[in-house]
């Protein structure tokens, strides 16, 4: 053991004990390198939590962005999609065929004898719609 | 060493009070601050969440309307509407009027509104423009006094075309009449909530990432009409409105196999877009909550039903009393004077007396149970709103008249709707089907529509009907203006006396009607026109009105369909229109 205990001379207290640290140097150093190493170590954990905050910040920002850009998009698909369908109602197509206007080629009986098809344009596709379903519980 | 001098007694006593008191104020302090933080400390933490957070309402978009070839009909648009704090407005007359002067508004009735102080919100203007927004974020209004709301608004592109079918949705979104009021609960989707964290002074502070519960979109409805046949229609009522000027007029196209009605139009309208200005007779679907006499109309029916239960035959002959006939106390009239008539004359030449005369041999039992099997009295099922069942009368009410009146049509009132699929049931062999509106999704078959069906008269009977009497009716009968070249068509004239509301006839008024259909081999669409009281043309009869309207629908919708006409029908109508016949 490096320390000894002596008892105080005249001037001390009576009944206190005090030790010599006889290797100060090697002693200090042990403790403040724990010591610096917890305060790194509580600084590292705290500069990666604000690190990984940040980021995770960033990444909701983006996805709000994306959100955003996403229903901005599709706003304006529902109005070009409506004005496509304005500007082609039959109101306005079958006048203008009648009249001559528009030069389509039109048979004097059915060429064809198989019902009429045009493609669907769904606002929500099914499978968006089945993803969305609400939970049971909640009605 | 000397010692301190010890304290007097009164001292001490005051520093024991004071020790005590301090120690008594803590001791309180410290339990109060258990009681917060222990005992009670769900209930404030409770009350504090709800003073912070509020759940706000967030608005479901609405599902599209399709026609069935997946034209849009009705849509939905996000909208900016514009509200402001009158409270928190110091200027409110500055503000009311560079508002006004950018949105079209009244500046005084503005600025009386932004006047009262004591309220929190008021709206100025709903679904603005994007040149609107522009204009109001331009005038830099203070910070907190105003703020825009996201709304939905509903756009019909084909404008009037089926507006009694779609109805509208109000400003508040909810669903008015037709598809729009029938089925909102499917297109009106679900609203959500999210919450929002406001500050002391109530204003919202954050839009808090947990939503509640997300809005669940509306689904899309697709129809059974076809655009460019409810075109036809709506087409040919103008054309009946401008000719014929009647108070209004109603058509429908239906497939008699399935009962998918292919176009439902009425006059007067309104365009949906802009039902300000709709004139108040405009909004009433007459195909469905209209109801008058069938009159001639009905006749198939009575026969056909007597001809099932075997008490008439194919062969029968009537005297038709050369145009007189005294049924007890009623003397009954025919438009011509007829001698003797076969069955299929009796409704190629619309005979009154000699509906009454089958009447006579059917009786009131069998009669009632003609109407009831036809479904009249009843509503169909359609899935638009506001549908009327039609007046048919309990057994026990007929009396001798009804003899006489029922095989003509009278003493019973029925919608188009309920008469057009009622002839539908003649067209597809007997079937009486439900009509529908809407396009079920592809998993559902027509079985399904078969299931709710009941058989009305035997395949052979109604084959019969068409082909024989029916078609004659339109090639030497009441509705020759309907003949189509090309193509074997069938039908029956109406013209019954519009009926007072104080009971009886209204004299001179009429309703004229037209039921076709086509081809007579295999009947593909089936078309019913009602002109209710024309205000030209004196006596306007079925098929001087509407059967030449009705025509042209049908007319134009075979082609459209692609349904062949016959080539032996067209090359005849081609060599009788080079070389018509003396």
């Amino acid at each position: 053991m490096s320390r000894s205990a002596t008892h105080s001379s005249q001037n001390s207290i009576p009944g206190l004990v005090t030790y010599r640290d006889n290797s100060l140097p090697s002693e200090c150093a042990v403790i403040f390198f724990r010591f610096g190493a917890a305060l790194l170590l509580v600084v590292s954990v705290a500069l990666a939590g604000t690190a990984l905050e940040t980021r995770n910040l960033a990444l909701k920002r983006s996805l709000s962005q994306q959100q955003y850009r996403m229903a901005e998009l599709m706003e304006k698909q529902v109005a070009l999609r409506l004005e496509s369908q304005r500007l082609g109602t039959p109101a306005k197509l079958l006048e203008a065929l009648e009249r001559g206007d528009a030069s389509l080629y039109r048979p004097p009986k059915p060429q064809r004898v198989d019902e009429r098809r045009a493609p669907l344009l769904n606002w929500n596709p099914a499978e968006n719609r089945s993803s969305r379903q609400r939970p049971a519980t909640r009605k | 060493m000397t010692s301190a001098p010890e304290p007097t007694t009164p001292i001490l006593n005051r520093a024991r009070f004071v020790v005590t008191v301090i120690g008594i104020v803590w001791s309180v302090l410290a339990l109060r601050l258990v009681q917060l933080q222990w005992w009670q400390q769900d209930r404030f933490a409770d009350r504090a969440e709800q003073q912070r957070e509020f759940a706000e309402e967030v608005m479901a978009r609405p599902g599209d309307i399709v026609d069935r070839q997946g034209r849009l009909v009705a849509t939905t648009l996000t909208m900016r509407s514009l509200y402001v704090v009158p409270s928190r407005i110091s200027k409110p007359w500055t503000v009311a009027n560079s508002l006004a002067e950018i949105l079209d508004l009244q500046a005084d009735s503005l600025f009386e509104k932004m006047a009262e102080r004591h309220r929190h919100f008021l709206w100025v203007k709903r679904r603005l423009t994007t040149a609107e927004v522009d204009k109001v974020k331009e005038l830099k209004l203070p910070t907190g006094s105003w703020g825009f709301r996201d709304e939905y608004r509903r756009e019909y592109p084909q404008g009037v075309v089926a507006a009694h079918v779609l109805g509208l949705r109000d400003i508040d979104g909810v669903g008015r009449g037709g598809i729009e009021e029938g089925l909102d609960h499917l297109l009106g989707g679900a609203k959500g909530k999210r919450k929002l964290a406001r500050d002391s002074r109530g204003r919202v502070i954050e839009i808090l990432d947990d939503i509640e519960e997300p809005p669940l979109p509306g689904q899309n409805v697709q129809l059974t009409l076809d655009l460019v046949v409810q075109l036809f229609a709506e087409r040919e009522l103008d054309a009946l409105m401008t000719e014929w000027k009647p108070e209004s007029c109603s058509a429908i196209v239906l497939n008699p196999k399935t009962c998918d009605i292919l176009a439902m139009a009425t006059r007067p309208t309104f365009d949906p877009n802009h039902p300000e200005k709709a004139s108040a007779d405009a909004w009433k679907n007459r195909a469905i909550a209209d109801i008058y006499e069938p009159g001639s109309t009905f006749k198939p029916f009575v026969v056909s039903y007597g001809l099932d239960q075997q008490v008439l035959h194919k062969s029968d002959m009537f005297d038709c009393e050369h145009g007189q006939y005294r049924m007890g106390r009623r003397l009954l009239h025919d438009h011509h004077r007829y001698g003797t008539l076969s069955l299929t004359d009796v409704l190629v030449k619309s005979s009154n007396i000699g509906m009454a005369k089958i009447g006579e041999r059917l009786t009131n039992d069998r009669l009632c149970a003609a109407a009831n099997l036809f479904g009249f009295g009843r509503k169909t099922g359609i899935e638009l709103p506001g549908e009327l069942p039609g007046i048919l009368r309990p057994l026990q009410q007929w009396t001798g008249y009804s003899t006489g009146s029922i095989p003509m049509g009278h003493e019973l009132a029925t919608t188009p709707l309920q008469l057009i699929v009622a002839h539908a049931a003649l067209a597809n062999g007997g079937m009486l089907l439900r009509p529908r509106i809407i396009l079920p999704p592809n998993s559902d078959s027509t079985a399904a529509v078969r299931q709710i069906s009941e058989t009305t008269v035997s395949p052979e009977v109604a084959r019969w009907l068409v082909e024989v009497p029916m078609q004659e009716v339109v090639t030497r009968g009441t509705g020759k203006r309907a003949r189509i070249p090309g193509y074997n068509v069938f039908g029956k004239t109406g013209t019954a006396q519009c009926i007072s509301p104080a009971g009886g006839y209204v004299h001179g008024k009429y309703i004229s009607s037209f039921v076709c259909g086509a081809p007579v081999e295999d009947p593909q669409l089936l078309v019913l026109v009602v002109v209710n009281q024309s205000s030209v043309g004196g006596e306007t009869f079925g098929g001087k009105v509407a059967a030449p309207a009705a025509a042209k629908i049908l007319k134009q919708s075979l082609v459209y369909l692609r349904i062949s006409p016959d080539e032996h029908l067209l090359k005849a109508a081609a060599k009788w229109k080079d070389d018509p016949p003396e």
